[in-house]
């Protein structure tokens, strides 16, 4: 009885040592696991941070190339914008405001007094160095202020008051065309009644009186005329 | 006996309960370690980066946008240096052919030029070189002049060629006609012309002082 009771507990003991056994073993079996788990985890984690490194990285490197290209190249593009616009505006201002001479020749030639004699002694148009008092003078002498002068002959048919007058029409008539008026101004005749020029020419009725011609063209805002 | 027997059971047990609670402890320290030792600042190492790479693409962006309104400003310089270059084809140099063509112009309206300067090498046509005209963005003239008898009609007619020749943009300066005693009909006119150059269009932008 008592040998069979000792073979019963050894084999009693023989079972718990395998339960404990194979518990521990399970156990870190399932640790083993768990760590494998949140080892690869870890390696994923790795992998990621691998990659934003990279990503980070060559987006600065990026940035970096870009901005040293752009910082040289673009102040230089505004620049060339800057200029090309000013170019093209200088080109169509110049183009649109410059001045014609051969319309002023024609209304010149065009228009006389109704009655007498009438001729132009010398005719000429003078560049204005200096800016004129109310007007921006423009940088360039290609759009600068234009002056013309004049001087000439008429024959004084009916009275002094009336080839005045006529002198005045003709300056009237000829500024009608915008064309003189841009280039030189408007302009204004006026007897100088001069003795040397007067007087009688020989075989003809009548007196002969110098005249003066002048115009101003004052340039500003855009070409206005006096 | 039996008592002795039953007392070598519960060691037994116990030393068990003991070894498995503390594979239990050992087993779960391994993957804990590894999460707060390796897999936390691992996270914190990728949400760095993550965040340095979004600050750099946000970077990059604004530079690319920057770049891309460069190229615009390029299109457009390019577009602008395209209309001056068709408004300027009725500009041109000063030269010999201008010149050649303005003394044909002259013998069409018969504008006598003086026999003696009508050669361009000598003095007829005065191409001043040595003060070239300049307007604020660099347009240069050239200024030339022109000394000649003519009717005023025929001188009228010269003018107003000169004025509007297709290829060549001249625009007058100082004019002087006067009459020329015991010539008739025929007066002297002196002219000076400024002829608009065109633009070295390569150059404009680069090197603008500031």
């Amino acid at each position: 009885m008592f040998e069979l009771n000792l073979i019963k507990d050894k084999a009693k003991a023989r079972q718990r040592r395998r339960i404990i056994v194979l518990s521990v073993i399970s156990i870190v079996f399932l640790a083993a696991l768990c760590s494998v788990f949140v080892g690869l985890m870890t390696a994923q984690e790795k992998t990621r941070t691998d990659l934003q490194q990279a990503t980070a990285q060559k987006y600065d490197k990026e940035f970096s190339t870009l901005k040293g290209r752009l910082d040289n190249e673009y102040p230089k593009a505004q620049d060339r914008k800057k200029a090309m616009k000013l170019a093209w505006d200088e080109d169509v201002k110049l183009l649109n405001e410059r001045v014609f001479l051969s319309p002023v020749l024609t209304q010149i030639a065009q228009y006389k007094p109704a009655r007498g004699q009438f001729w132009y002694s010398e005719i000429s148009v003078t560049l204005m160095s200096t800016p004129t008092t109310g007007g921006a003078q423009p940088a360039s002498p290609l759009l600068a202020n234009r002056e013309l002068s004049g001087t000439g002959v008429v024959q004084i048919v009916d009275s002094d008051i009336v080839t005045q007058q006529a002198l005045e029409a003709v300056g009237r008539q000829i500024s009608e065309n915008p064309d003189v008026t841009r280039a030189v101004g408007v302009p204004t005749y006026e007897l100088t009644f001069d003795e040397q020029a007067g007087g009688r020419l020989a075989g003809s009725a009548g007196r002969y009186a110098r005249f003066v011609v002048r115009a101003r063209r004052d340039f500003g805002g855009g070409g206005t005329e006096r | 006996m039996a008592t002795d027997i039953n007392k070598g059971d519960t060691n037994d047990w116990t030393a068990g309960i003991i070894a498995i609670g503390a594979a239990l402890v050992l087993g779960a320290a391994a993957p804990i370690g590894i999460y707060f030792g390796l897999y936390m600042p691992q996270t914190k190492q990728l949400e760095m980066w993550t965040l340095n790479a979004q600050a750099n693409e946000i970077k990059l962006h604004a530079e690319q946008e920057k770049e891309g309104r460069m190229q615009k400003m390029q299109g457009e310089s390019d577009r602008v240096r395209g209309e001056i270059e068709k408004v300027e084809a009725r500009f041109s140099a000063a030269d010999e052919n201008l010149i050649h063509q303005i003394e044909g112009i002259a013998q069409r309206h018969k504008v006598e030029l003086p026999q003696d300067k009508r050669n361009f090498k000598d003095v007829m046509l005065v191409k001043n070189m040595e003060s070239p005209t300049f307007m604020p963005q660099k347009l240069r003239a050239e200024k030339i002049y022109i000394e000649c008898s003519a009717t005023y009609n025929d001188f009228g007619r010269f003018m107003a060629e000169l004025e509007n020749l297709p290829n060549a943009t001249l625009i007058p300066g100082n004019f002087v006609a006067a009459g020329n005693s015991g010539a008739g009909k025929t007066h002297t006119f002196r002219v000076e012309f400024f002829v608009v150059q065109k633009r070295d269009l390569g150059s404009i932008g680069i090197n603008v002082p500031k």
